[in-house]
């Protein structure tokens, strides 16, 4: 190393700080970094078989509690950051300290920077006492390594375990969604992904019904309580089950769906499912919706052919192209439009035949669908007496049942609805 | 200047300054601490206040100093009937051969490079007060005329804390003067023993003067020069600063208890006069550790006895027994952080 001079020894000692503390600080940099991907991968482990087979609840009080003690963490890890992170005097200080230099560094700092002040009896001597002090507090002298070693360490580790849960993971069957029925995640999901969003070729009957639904009052309570957190922890369960089960996953998500519109039970929470399993419940539904439509077609082809098959109101124009809008109180209408004409098979097929013998008609949609103000029960024998102060005759009206054939209805309610409508045996 | 010539100034002082304090030791047994704060002093530049009972070695430590120096020494037992003339001398008539009579000036005890004031706090304030002058100009003033004392010009005035009927205490400006307090303390069993085998037997041991007499004032004052050029840089001055500040009621702001304690116990700081004490004595401290520069334990070494006779005391403080080393100490420690 050349001997320092008076007049360049400032510039060589500010020279050999500045790689010194660029060092030390790439150091702390690199440390706090891996230790984030340790802790962040760590984390991801322990949430991976969480968010894949627990409850979603489960997950948001894991999944906000991790986050919760991860930002604590990488509050602190930033604390430590900022305090080991060396500014130019505290670069210059620790130097003095590791390298045992008494303050030399930094008084010849500091009075080289004021020339008069330079001039001294022992300026020179002091020059010389920090240039045979130089080689003993080089950036690698003083931080042999590049490195953290541990940290790296560490994050290696947990990006290693994080892929082998991964993998094991996908390797895994998919499980049932549990909690608040099946698809509710997935429901909190779509809602969170396209909240506001509305489909309009999407219609169904009763809204009323999907109001006052008593059966399904819990799980509408749950999603006017839910929180945007929740939501957004559903939305992640969900995002991780389709990353890590991919097409496996979607299968079984809609085949749950799909069982969960029909009215079927779904599988036990956390119980692995097979997508196919569900398909076929799903192809009985399908069947009763086919035999739904082939009952539709068959009156309308009676209507057809002597002119008076059936209610007049049910019928259709005989050259109605499919899908199209139908009457709205015809049968062959109703199912056409309840079972083909949906894309999200929303109408799914209703399990009752709807050739009635009485001449009246029934929509062919997975759940009846009335207008009744009295409950979510049909209403059925006379309508009660009006009160002394009410008019009885508006009275008896609104007790009447009326079917309502159509609805739009915002998309991020479908799974809801679906669940209102969905046919089931009364009790 | 190379650095070798530095370096050997360096040693050569920290030679001169073990010597003399070997020498001084050979006389006087324990007060190593106060021997060499003393030390720290002169080659400062200041003067010393010792505070100490009666008959525990204050004179014969000024005394060996003198005497390992090889420089003049007087000593004055402050009276409470002691006159400003008669430290520092007058004018008396003097008649020559030729039988032309006038005024001549007859130096005081106060022309000697070392001085022992004995008993300071004994003599009125008017005879203290004539101390003033000589040791912050080091010269001294009668009738009009001024008269420069010789340097090196060093005064060591010893109190004594008891017995104090009688006495006047010295007043903050005259105490500001001196550089260091040093207080000493009775020595421990094994030096008294070792005082009374040294001191009751025929041959005493004597001091052998480590500057040559011709030379001693000028090799006392190239020693003192030198602890001048010691480099002291801007931080260590911050510190400095924010140190005698924080004696201060005024400047002890924070919430730390030192701070707390300050404002509660002390009435009136340092001065400035502390602050130099600090870098002078921390310059000293810097070359007896072989250093051209100064640093923060530089300074806090010399905190004490720069420090403890600059704080003017509260009534509190006294009533709570608070000592001014204890208020010194505590701001030594809530000062740390003043090290950036």
């Amino acid at each position: 190393m050349p001997e320092l001079t008076p007049t360049g020894a400032v510039d060589v000692v500010e020279r050999q700080v500045r790689r010194v503390r660029r060092r030390k600080n790439l150091y702390e940099l690199q440390r706090a970094l891996y230790l984030s991907i340790a802790g962040a991968g760590g984390a991801a482990v322990v949430l991976l078989p969480v968010a894949l087979f627990a409850r979603a609840d489960v997950f948001a009080v894991a999944g906000w509690t991790t986050l919760v003690a991860a930002l604590a963490a990488g509050g602190r890890l930033a604390g430590t950051t900022r305090r080991r992170w060396l500014s130019r005097p505290d670069a210059i200080a620790w130097v003095e300290r590791a390298g045992g230099l008494a303050g030399r560094v930094r008084t010849l700092l500091e009075l080289g920077a004021e020339p008069g002040l330079a001039a001294g009896f022992f300026h020179p001597l002091l020059v010389s006492e920090v240039g045979a002090t130089l080689p003993a507090w080089t950036p690698r002298r003083l931080l042999p390594r590049r490195a953290p070693r541990g940290a790296l360490a560490a994050a290696v580790a947990a990006l290693l375990a994080l892929a082998a849960a991964v993998r094991l993971a996908a390797l895994a069957p998919p499980a049932a969604p549990a909690g608040r029925g099946a698809g509710a995640g997935m429901a909190e999901a779509d809602a969170a992904r396209a909240p506001e969003a509305t489909v309009d070729d999407r219609v169904i009957a009763a809204p009323e019904a999907t109001t006052r639904g008593a059966g399904h009052a819990g799980g509408r309570a749950t999603a006017r309580a839910d929180s945007r957190l929740t939501r957004l922890s559903s939305a992640l369960q969900e995002n991780v089950r389709a990353q890590v089960w991919g097409k496996a996953w979607e299968r079984v998500r809609d085949a749950l769906a799909r069982a969960g519109a029909s009215g079927l039970e779904g599988p036990a929470e956390g119980e692995a499912i097979d997508a196919t399993e569900l398909d076929a419940e799903r192809g009985d539904a399908a069947r009763f919706a086919r035999r739904d439509r082939r009952g539709g077609a068959d009156r309308e082809a009676l209507g057809a052919g002597d002119g008076r098959g059936g209610d007049p109101e049910d019928a259709a124009p005989s050259g109605a192209p499919p899908g199209a809008e139908e009457p709205r109180d015809g049968v062959a209408g109703a199912s056409g439009a309840g079972n083909a004409a949906s894309p999200g098979d929303l109408f799914t097929g209703s399990s009752v035949d709807t050739s009635d013998t009485d001449g009246s008609f029934e929509l062919s949609l997975a759940a009846r669908m009335r207008n009744d103000p009295a409950g979510h029960r049909r209403a059925g024998g006379a309508a009660p007496d009006a009160g002394p102060d009410a008019h009885p005759a508006l009275a008896a009206d609104q007790r009447r049942a009326s079917a309502v054939h159509r609805m739009t209805i915002p998309a991020a309610y479908e799974q809801v609805v679906r669940e209102v409508f969905a046919h089931r045996e009364e009790p | 200047m190379t650095p070798a010539i530095a370096s050997a100034a360096i040693e050569d002082f920290q030679r001169t300054f073990a010597a003399i304090r070997a020498e001084i030791a050979r006389v006087v047994i324990g007060h190593a601490q106060a021997i060499e704060t003393i030390l720290t002093s002169f080659f400062a530049g200041g003067h010393v206040l010792i505070e100490g009972v009666p008959g525990i070695g204050k004179t014969l430590i000024v005394r060996s100093l003198a005497e390992a120096l090889n420089l003049s020494f007087n000593r004055i037992q402050f009276t409470v009937d002691l006159m400003p003339a008669d430290i520092t001398g007058t004018r008396i008539i003097t008649e020559h051969p030729d039988g032309r009579r006038e005024l001549a000036f007859v130096a005081g005890p106060i022309f000697a490079h070392l001085l022992l004031g004995d008993e300071i706090n004994r003599a009125t304030p008017k005879t203290q007060s004539a101390l003033l002058e000589a040791m912050a100009e080091q010269q001294v003033t009668v009738a009009g005329a001024s008269y420069r004392l010789a340097a090196p010009f060093f005064v060591l005035a010893t109190l004594n804390p008891i017995e104090m009927e009688g006495t006047y205490q010295l007043p903050e400006a005259q105490l500001d003067r001196f550089l260091f307090k040093v207080r000493l303390e009775y020595p421990s069993e094994p030096e008294l023993a070792r005082i009374l085998a040294a001191t009751t037997v025929a041959d005493s041991p004597t001091i052998r003067p480590v500057l040559s007499a011709d030379r001693a004032a000028g090799r006392a004052e190239e020693l003192k020069r030198l602890v001048r050029e010691v480099l002291v840089a801007p931080h260590v001055e911050r510190y400095v600063a924010g140190l005698v500040r924080l004696t201060t009621p005024a400047g002890a702001r924070g919430d730390s208890e030192a701070e707390s304690d300050v404002r509660r116990y002390v009435t009136y700081g340092a001065s400035p006069r502390g602050a130099q004490a600090l870098v002078l004595g921390a310059k000293v401290m810097a070359l007896l550790d072989g250093r051209p520069h100064a640093t923060y334990d530089d300074v806090d070494k010399v905190a004490v006895p720069a420090l403890r006779h600059r704080l003017v005391m509260s009534f509190a403080a006294e009533a709570a027994g608070v000592a001014p080393d204890e208020i010194v100490e505590r701001v030594l420690a809530a000062a740390r952080r003043l090290r950036t």
